[in-house]
């Protein structure tokens, strides 16, 4: 038997493996410490983050003291329109604890205006959320809340306010559910409004809430004294032609306003779809600039300007013949209250003489062409007004510039305008000549857009005098203010309907400026269908329906306007006077 | 020397960690102070939020309409006249219808009226007629309203007197002689008085005054 016998190996020292060791346990230790620390940073950073998120959270969620949307104030810093945060009360229908029946009829106490059915219903609509008021007084909101019903809730939202109400509610417009202007100047100037650089700027508009709100209340009484369908009034600065006062009648309260939905019509096509809203259905219509009026009388000032510009009016003394009505095309112009006699410029004035309106106008022509529509397209009859409002209604303008049409314009029929046209165009007669676009946001000094000359400087001071003669001595004496030195010129305008023109449907106009010896405020008032007052029944003329509201309007802003009376100052017409024999009895 | 150095690591770790701590402190104490600032800051928006909702609801409550109606109900002012706003201190000056030096005063006429016992209506219904007939047009009657002082206005209402009632005049003429110049020059100082005190005298002098 073989016996292999090997020899054993010789074993090393144990004393490296035994360092190796520690080695190892150390590298274990650290590399637990490394974890240690890894977590702690780890941890570290998350607080050192969560403490820069809080910060900017707690930056975000400070209310901004900017609002949401700019406010809208007057000339002189009054606010028309502001954002609030204002109180709605809300419900969730179907979390209600107490009897809907009860809770309605309690709700019905605290808000009279809206039926316990009403509330009844929103209470049982199962919505999960419904408003029940979106806009509520904090006393409201007190006495709702001592209900105790849980499911009743008081959110804080953004909301557009109108602290003057209805106080120029067509000009500065409202603001949709969706925070977006509707209309006026809330919707034209929408992007200005919300632009984050601005809003914290209030926009500045040209008007003057004291003249507003005694135009407004003045136009109110008249209409309502009248009768009348509606009435449309502004007044401008005529060396700027900022707005002053903008009035539409009836007027409506932005604050609690509905947009009403248009009449369905059957379109061609047997379709039923949105018919057009005209102003006499809405309130919402700005008759200032949506509605056009053929205006009648109140145009011959300015086509016997443009006649006088033209050199074919030289003498205020010359005769034309009235005694008969113009027959041309089969059409007969004539006038009014026919006086059949010769007449000059100042008499065909103060009798408001069609057949001498026409007659010059037919001897402009002959002599200038068209130059009579030449002075209304700088007047910019031919299109809708120069003004920053979306709102705008188109012109009337003749299709063709013939002979009649040309005669029958020269007295303001056959062509309609807004009443904001007429109104800029006789800020351009009494200022000098000079035409200026309107604008309804205040102008600085530097801002007033360059005119353009329409008429000369010596027409506009011969026009003056006319003007104010008229109301001396002529048709507009109810609009004479004492001392104020009002200058006007009345008309009355037929209103096109069914197969012509209608005899008792008429649209009344009192064009007026002051003071004549140095204008600085053009006042146009439009009258929609007045049905003569109590005092005087049946008589519809300018003379007792918007005259008397303009001398109302004028004795109230005019100081306020820095325009004060001066019975011993007045505008020189003693060389006119002699032509129209004295005084007139015209009323 | 080892343990030396090695005393010395962990100086510097407990330097460091002593460092470390204070920084936290310091970004600690600047949090909590930053915080209070954020939190001033939105007392003062809120603050200038309730202000901005009174504002609105104080316009909303006194706008220009309401105040009109008020006005209608209850304070009825009215629009002043052109005959109230006076253009100067001469016109000012003017106003109580006192003749220059020299001339004896006439009592205000309604004065007269009472101590006669006559119904005002018939010394104020003459002062209306604004344009008087033709005969009396050159007395200075029509020019009193807008007197000025280089024609200086008489007492109107005694022309006034003579215009509708001829035969009233002398006996005003009599009563103004029976007065004393003592109580007459009391009579001028209480006329001035009362027509500069007059409410309508005070409302033109303060629409001058604001112009």
């Amino acid at each position: 038997m073989a016996t292999i016998l090997a020899r054993p190996e010789r074993r090393t020292s144990t004393a490296p493996e035994r360092i190796d060791m520690t080695t190892a346990a150390h590298g274990r230790v650290m590399l637990l410490l490394l974890l240690l620390l890894a977590v702690t940073l780890v941890l570290a950073a998350r607080m050192v983050w969560i403490g820069v998120d809080a910060n900017a959270r707690a930056n975000s969620t400070i209310a901004s003291p900017i609002p949401i949307r700019a406010d809208i104030v007057d000339r002189n810093g009054v606010p028309l329109a502001r954002n609030i945060d204002g109180y709605a009360i809300a419900v969730h229908p179907d979390k209600i604890m107490s009897d809907k029946a009860a809770l309605a009829e309690r709700l019905h106490a605290i808000f009279p205006e809206q039926t316990a059915q009403e509330f009844y219903a929103i209470l049982n609509s199962g919505k999960g959320w419904a408003y029940l008021r979106r806009r509520a007084l904090p006393a409201e909101v007190a006495a709702v809340n001592a209900l105790g019903e849980v499911a009743i809730e008081f959110p804080r939202e953004k909301e557009r306010l109108y602290p003057q109400r209805s106080l120029a509610a067509h000009l500065i417009g409202f603001t949709n559910m969706d925070g977006h202007g509707g209309m006026g100047i809330e919707r034209s100037f929408d992007r200005r409004l919300t632009d984050e650089k601005f809003r914290n700027t209030p926009l500045a508009l040209s008007i003057d809430s004291r003249a507003q709100a005694a135009l407004e209340e003045e136009m109110i009484k008249g209409v309502t004294a009248q009768s009348a369908k509606g009435a449309a009034g502004v007044v401008l600065d005529v060396h700027t032609g900022e707005v002053i006062a903008m009035v539409s009648v009836p007027t409506f309260n932005p604050n609690r306003f509905e947009v009403p939905a248009p009449p369905m019509v059957r379109g061609k096509d047997g379709r039923m779809r949105a018919g057009v809203i005209q102003c006499d259905q809405l309130p919402l219509c700005n008759r200032v600039v949506q509605a056009r009026y053929e205006l009648g009388s109140v145009f011959k000032p300015l086509s016997i300007a443009a006649a006088m510009d033209a050199g074919v009016v030289t003498d205020m003394s010359k005769l034309y013949d009235a005694t008969k009505p113009i027959q041309i095309g089969g059409y007969a112009i004539h006038d009014h209250d026919a006086l059949n006699i010769w007449m000059n410029v100042p008499q065909a004035l103060i009798h408001s003489s069609n057949i001498v309106a026409a007659r010059i106008a037919d001897e402009l022509q002959m002599a200038d062409g068209n130059r009579l529509a030449t002075v209304y397209r700088q007047l910019e009859f031919d299109r809708p007004v120069s003004i920053q409002l979306n709102e705008q209604a188109t012109t009337l303008w003749p299709r063709e510039w013939s002979r009649i049409a040309n005669m029958t314009a020269s007295y303001g029929h056959g062509i309609a305008v807004t009443p904001l046209h007429l109104a800029s165009a006789y800020a351009a007669l009494v200022n000098g000549g000079i035409w200026h676009p309107t604008s309804v946001v205040k102008l600085e000094p530097g801002q007033v857009p360059q005119g353009r000359r329409v008429f000369s400087a010596a027409t506009s001071a011969r026009m003056r005098q006319l003007l104010r003669m008229i109301v001396q001595s002529g048709t507009g004496r109810m609009g004479n203010a004492d001392g104020y030195r009002v200058g006007a010129k009345t008309g009355t305008g037929e209103k096109p309907g069914v197969g012509g023109y209608s005899k008792h449907s008429n649209v009344v106009t009192f064009a007026s400026a002051f003071p004549m010896d140095e204008p600085r405020y053009v006042v146009v008032v439009v009258m929609d269908e007045p049905q003569g007052s109590k005092q005087y029944p049946g008589v519809r003329t300018a003379a007792y329906t918007t005259a008397p509201i303009v001398k109302a309007f004028v004795q109230r802003v005019g100081p306020l306007m820095g325009v004060y009376p001066e019975p011993n100052r007045d505008i020189d017409i003693s060389e006119l006077l002699p032509l129209i024999g004295g005084d007139q009895d015209t009323q | 020397m080892i343990a030396i150095k090695r005393l010395w690591s962990i100086m510097w770790i407990l330097i460091i960690a002593a460092g470390a701590l204070t920084a936290y402190l310091v970004s600690l104490r600047v949090a909590t102070e930053r915080n209070a600032v954020k939190a001033m800051e939105r007392q003062i928006y809120s603050t200038k939020a309730n202000i901005r909702y009174l504002e609105v609801e104080f316009s909303a409550r006194a706008n220009i309409r309401q105040l009109a109606e008020w006005n209608a109900r209850d304070i009825k002012y009215s629009v002043p006249g052109a005959g109230q706003y006076l253009n100067s201190e001469r016109q000012l000056a003017s106003l109580d219808s006192i003749e220059p030096s020299g001339q004896p005063n006439a009592a205000p006429p309604v004065m007269a009226a009472m101590a006669q016992n006559e119904p005002a209506p018939a010394m104020i219904v003459p002062v209306k007629a604004e344009t008087p007939a033709k005969p009396v047009a050159d007395q200075g009657f029509a020019i009193v309203r807008t007197a000025s002082a280089a024609e200086p206005a008489r007492p109107r209402t005694i022309a006034a007197v003579a215009i509708a009632k001829p035969e009233a005049a002398p006996r005003i003429v009599k009563l103004v002689d029976k007065v004393a110049p003592r109580d007459r020059r009391a009579m001028r100082l209480a006329q001035l008085e009362a027509t500069l005190l007059d409410p309508k005298t005070l409302g033109s002098a303060e629409g001058k005054a604001t112009r």
